[in-house]
């Protein structure tokens, strides 16, 4: 989201630019709320929701003086938002050390909606047996290095990154094509 | 980030990294896509397989125990697939820097505050974003060229500078769209108009549009600069790729 646009949509109230920019940051804030803290979805929409409505005002009334911390604002009131909504829900079992994140190592899974999965499987099928390969060697070992894939493909580190950036793209653009269709 | 969203996926980030990471997805919302692609390919992997918690090296062959027999089904299986890779494979194209230099960023002549002139307050930006850049503070860099963008002045070096910036940092498709946006041809000094066309080239490349590739490679030989002879190498292999 670029908060230039984003400013700009707001104060000449250009209501398109804004809802577009509206959408993107809402997917992006039910998104964390949902895999760092496993919020249900009516409570992550109400958070995020609740978090661009409060940096709209900010931006009225002038008063983010960095524009680059609009981002950190809004992870922070969504945050803040969504402690608030799970502490008023569990008020007689809450404890002050309860911790409010699930472990790292889950968080991705509760990212991607089964219409989504099932798209990325269809597009699997389509990759070329190269690419197949090299996705399937990067999972199958996940605690290797870049250095390792380097060397069991015969290519330089950089271009491990760049292989794998170009066939994670295409399979991005894939599932969204799939969804869109 | 490709990297932070790899390590956050294999759940190796703190929380605060975390946070972190989040607070860039919001600033650049297609590595949100990205991160889920990745969420999701980890998901249909476990689904299929066991993944080994091992990396590789010393590791995976000081673990292996599998009696001569199989030691040598194993090296008739890698002469197998090795003659069969010699058979079908076609050399992929990619990029010719790994990184560009930082010194290639444009910054104001700060040699000028020495004769007791003092830098404008559009050259203190541009001063402080090269600072941070150097000081590998990227994304504080680019917010910093971002805001120059609309200064008419400006809008040619801070493009061609977060070009270089996001190349540095694998984010490919911004530094073409830096890149791109840049008037190559409008910098006075003939350097920065053939390391634009340069950099552009081996932008296009990262994300695979050789046809594109192909055309600012041929501008980059045109400016016949230091350049020139890797842009003919460049061409050649672009002409034998399909």
């Amino acid at each position: 989201m670029d908060y230039l646009k984003l400013i700009t949509a707001i104060k000449n109230g250009k209501q398109k630019e804004l809802d577009t920019l509206y959408t993107e940051a809402f997917d992006i804030l039910c998104g964390y709320l949902r895999s760092t803290m496993r919020a249900n979805l009516p409570d992550a929409e109400d958070c995020a929701q609740h978090a661009i409505m409060m940096t709209i005002k900010r931006i009225q009334n002038n008063a983010i003086k960095e524009p680059e911390s609009i981002y950190s604002y809004l992870i922070q009131s969504a945050k803040n938002r969504y402690l608030r909504v799970r502490f008023e829900n569990n008020r007689s079992n809450y404890q002050d050390n309860m911790e409010p994140y699930i472990p790292v190592e889950e968080q991705t899974d509760y990212l991607v909606t089964e219409e989504e999965q099932l798209a990325l499987e269809n597009c699997l099928e389509k990759l070329p047996s190269d690419s197949k390969s090299f996705i399937d060697f990067w999972l199958t070992y996940p605690n290797s290095q870049a250095r390792d894939v380097a060397e069991k493909f015969g290519i330089s580190v950089n271009n491990v990154w760049i292989k794998k950036h170009r066939i994670i793209k295409k399979l991005t653009d894939c599932i969204e094509k799939k969804i869109g269709e | 980030m490709i990297r932070s969203i790899d390590d956050y996926v294999n759940g190796k980030l703190g929380m605060q990294e975390v946070d972190a990471l989040w607070i860039q997805l919001l600033r650049y919302p297609e590595y949100y896509r990205y991160l889920k692609t990745q969420a999701a390919l980890k998901k249909q992997y476990r689904k299929n397989h066991t993944p080994h918690n091992i990396g590789l090296g010393r590791k995976l062959i000081s673990a292996s125990t599998a009696p001569w027999i199989a030691t040598a089904a194993a090296l008739l299986l890698v002469f197998l697939l090795y003659s069969i890779f010699r058979i079908t494979y076609t050399p992929q194209i990619n990029p010719v820097m790994n990184e560009i230099n930082l010194l290639h960023l444009i910054s104001p002549d700060v040699t000028r505050s020495s004769t007791q002139e003092s830098l404008s307050e559009e050259e203190q930006l541009l001063q402080n974003a090269f600072s941070l850049s150097i000081a590998g503070d990227i994304n504080r860099a680019i917010g910093i060229y971002k805001s120059l963008e609309e200064d008419e002045h400006y809008r040619n070096t801070v493009l061609f500078n977060q070009g270089i910036l996001y190349y540095n940092v694998g984010n490919y498709s911004d530094a073409v769209s830096a890149f791109n946006q840049t008037a190559c041809r409008d910098f006075s000094d003939n350097l920065y108009t053939e390391q634009c066309f340069w950099f552009l080239t081996n932008s296009y490349i990262a994300i695979e549009e050789f046809e594109r590739a192909r055309e600012t490679a041929q501008q980059t030989r045109a400016s016949n600069g230091i350049y020139r002879n890797d842009a003919d190498v460049l061409l050649k292999r672009l002409e034998k790729h399909p």
